[in-house]
């Protein structure tokens, strides 16, 4: 079997060694692209909050 | 460095990592790729809210920020650790959500939201308080303006410091420079400490938020206490305040608790130290715990303080399930929204609840049932007893709703192979060795739950249930009566054989193959929580806590030196728990005659699993709300009161049950 994760598309990019300098260069569409997916995801599930299981 | 671009490296999970994260097999480097990925995710929140607010807010508001952002960026030149640190806080992940939220919906920048939290200028003004943390603790100088709130300057992670000002929203002066760290407003100053021991200030006006601290075999726990951020303690209703006395009964727990992990759960003690910087202590009695975690704040666990070691222990093990598998979502989607609007039955719950949140169950409920696998041969007999039944009811329990959560068409693909490695786990346990006892005490425990549930939650056809009731009436059954009222018997110790003068004379007419269609619950509709009925609660303290159950047992008053009032233990229940089987079971029908009581039920329905008949003890568990809406109704109309024994055994012929007819299949006992 293939790698599983999300499409290279809408995945999450790795701006862990990203100057926050650099961050502010990026590209709206980048910025939408990695955190649309989780935004989209999400934001019908409320505040994904875990109670009690 | 370059910036990233389109063709940027992602965040990825593989076939097998991910197929190892299901089962709950923590493994250190996968476990850094998803923190990583979790420090990806706050700094692109980041810079989208400031984009955003760069968008719609005010000049002001953007100022703030661009400043914030600005000596974060300067730091990170010489001590990106902190700043990394600091970003990865959960505050600032459940911070950026929060702003976005609101700047979607166009809130003001001045007013409260509906919620009366800050208003929106002063959450996008939070991220001057996180950058002033992170300066602090680099030594690095600088000057921000703070949002305060009722005059407390709140710095994420180090502490808090008292001002003088007495407006609800109002901002303090900070500052690093040669004077040393200062905050300031009005005529009010307080000295900060700078450096990376947030306890290092003399100031009393400066209050460092306590951590909790353990070491054992090498390996170290060290997380922030902290009820004061609003952005982790809305995991759940805060404590009001922690006094010395507190602090210092969570560190005695957390120390043990602490040791336990280390021990016996290795793998999970390390992921918990490296996921885990904060605790919120919530509020709530001992005797009954509550956690809870959120998704959008990676590394914060709130949690009130259960009553010993080993419950905090597993608490830590359950929350971080919720953590891991929350990050892990975060990469790869396991459920799709659109389709999640079924509800279905979680055996840790009293509502209804969705695919996305049975999964969650699910995995925490695999860390639990591995955790008491191997605590169910620890210390003395009780500890091992309570062990050993604990892994036996969730064993089974997490099964069963993971096989259901299974069929739901609200998985992904990677959902759907996430869900079978979480039952193949499971699935491995089922045929390990338990004393009979413990699979009895949780075999009870959960039949009390599912009963509950489904009286609350599964609703039955309602033309079936008068055909039902009409089919009874014209019956020979509803005019011979059982041998229960007539029943003398002796207490008996509940592992007694079954005791025949339960069993209903003669055989129920035959009527069998009527097709009792239950509707799943749907998303949209509102389904009113089981109640909490005391018997769960007695039923688990006989292996959590048998000493309090003598004290309830034994007395109805209140416990002098107890932090809550002991109530009276019913008639029914207390017999039950004292195996006095056939005096529960006149209780229960006698409450039965008055009233459409769930609790009658559900205590009826373990005494007829102790006793029989075997087919009525059967309805009783899988279809209780078929019994419980016959008998309503039957009581609803003219003429005698139904013989409750009678009619469960007459419907125990008449009722298809689960996996005896198509027709059931999708109830919402098997389905979600």
């Amino acid at each position: 079997m293939g790698e599983l994760g999300i499409d290279h598309e809408s995945g999450l990019i790795d701006v862990t060694q990203t100057p926050l300098a650099q961050l502010a260069t990026l590209d709206d569409a980048v910025i939408e692209m990695s955190l649309s997916s989780l935004l989209r995801l999400w934001g019908s599930a409320g505040d994904r909050r875990w109670d009690n299981g | 460095m370059p910036a990233p671009n389109s063709a940027s490296v992602t965040h990825r999970l593989t076939d097998a990592e991910l197929a190892s994260l299901a089962r709950g097999r923590f493994r250190t480097a996968v476990i850094g790729r998803l923190i990583a990925a979790e420090l990806s995710k706050h700094r692109l929140l980041v810079e989208a809210v400031r984009r955003r607010a760069h968008r719609a807010g005010p000049p002001d508001d953007l100022a703030v920020m661009n400043s914030a952002v600005r000596l974060l960026g300067q730091l990170e030149a010489h001590s990106p650790e902190i700043v990394a640190n600091t970003l990865a806080l959960p505050q600032v992940g459940s911070w950026a959500i929060d702003c976005l939220r609101k700047m979607a919906a166009g809130n003001s920048t001045e007013q409260p939201d509906a919620a009366r939290r800050a208003p929106l200028r002063r959450d996008l003004g939070y991220l001057a308080a996180v950058a002033a943390a992170a300066a602090l603790q680099a030594r690095h100088q600088f000057d921000l303006m703070v949002p305060l709130h009722d005059g407390v300057l709140l710095l994420p992670g180090l502490g808090t410091a008292r001002l003088d000002s007495r407006e609800p929203w109002g901002s303090a002066r900070v500052r690093l420079d040669g004077n040393g760290a200062l905050a300031s407003s009005g005529a009010s100053t307080v000295t900060l400490p700078t450096g990376l021991d947030p306890t290092v200030c003399a100031d009393p006006r400066w209050f460092p938020t306590p951590r909790l601290r353990a070491r054992a075999d090498g390996l170290a726990l060290n997380i922030a206490l902290d009820p004061w951020d609003p952005f982790v303690s809305r995991v759940g209703e805060p404590v009001a305040a922690l006094s010395t006395a507190d602090l210092v009964e969570w560190e005695l727990r957390a120390d043990e608790a602490w040791r336990i992990l280390v021990g016996r759960h290795r793998a999970a003690a390390e992921v918990l130290a490296a996921v885990v910087s904060t605790v919120v202590p919530l509020a709530g009695r001992t005797s009954q715990p509550t956690s809870a975690t959120s998704g959008w704040a990676f590394g914060v666990i709130g949690l009130s303080l259960p009553a010993n070691e080993p419950s905090l222990a597993e608490t830590f093990v359950h929350e971080l399930h919720h953590l891991v598998l929350g990050a892990v979502e975060d990469l790869v989607p396991l459920v799709d929204h659109e389709r999640d609007d079924r509800l279905g039955y979680a055996p840790w719950r009293n509502d209804p609840r969705p695919a996305a949140g049975l999964l969650h169950g699910c995995y925490a409920h695999l860390g639990i049932t591995a955790f008491w696998r191997r605590e169910r041969h620890v210390g003395g007999s009780g500890q091992r007893l309570r062990g050993a039944v604990e892994f036996a009811r969730w064993r089974r329990a997490t099964l069963d709703a993971a096989a259901a959560l299974a069929a739901s068409s609200a998985l992904t693909e990677a959902g759907a192979r996430f869900v079978a490695g979480i039952r193949r786990e499971l699935a491995g346990w089922q045929d390990d060795n338990l004393p009979a006892q413990a699979e009895r005490l949780a075999a009870e425990a959960s039949l009390d739950h599912r009963v509950l549930w489904r009286l609350a939650c599964a609703r039955p056809a309602a033309d079936a249930i008068d055909a039902l009731a009409r089919a009874w009436q014209s019956s020979d059954a509803a005019r011979s009566r059982s041998k229960i009222l007539l029943s003398g018997a002796e207490p008996r110790h509940p592992d007694d054989p079954v005791a025949a003068d339960l069993a209903l004379g003669g055989a129920a007419i035959g009527r069998a193959g009527i097709p009792v269609k239950i509707e799943p619950p749907l998303r949209s509709a509102r389904h009113p929580p089981a109640p909490q009925e005391p018997l769960i609660r007695l039923l688990e303290a006989r292996y959590r806590d048998p000493a309090r159950l003598r004290r309830l047992l034994d007395t109805s008053r209140d416990a002098p030196g107890q932090a809550e009032v002991l109530q009276p233990v019913d008639k029914a229940d207390a017999a039950l728990l004292r195996g006095d089987d056939a005096t529960a079971a006149r209780c229960y029908l006698r409450r039965l005659e008055y009233t459409d009581d769930a609790g009658a039920w559900a205590g009826l329905a373990i005494v007829l699993r102790r006793m029989g008949p075997p087919a009525s003890a059967r309805l009783l568990r899988e279809r209780p709300e078929v019994a419980a809406a016959v008998h309503a109704r039957l009581r609803a109309l003219p003429g005698k009161l139904p013989n409750v024994l009678r009619l469960l055994g007459w419907l125990a012929d008449a009722v298809v049950l689960r996996g005896d007819h198509s027709a059931c299949d999708g109830d919402s006992g098997s389905g979600i």
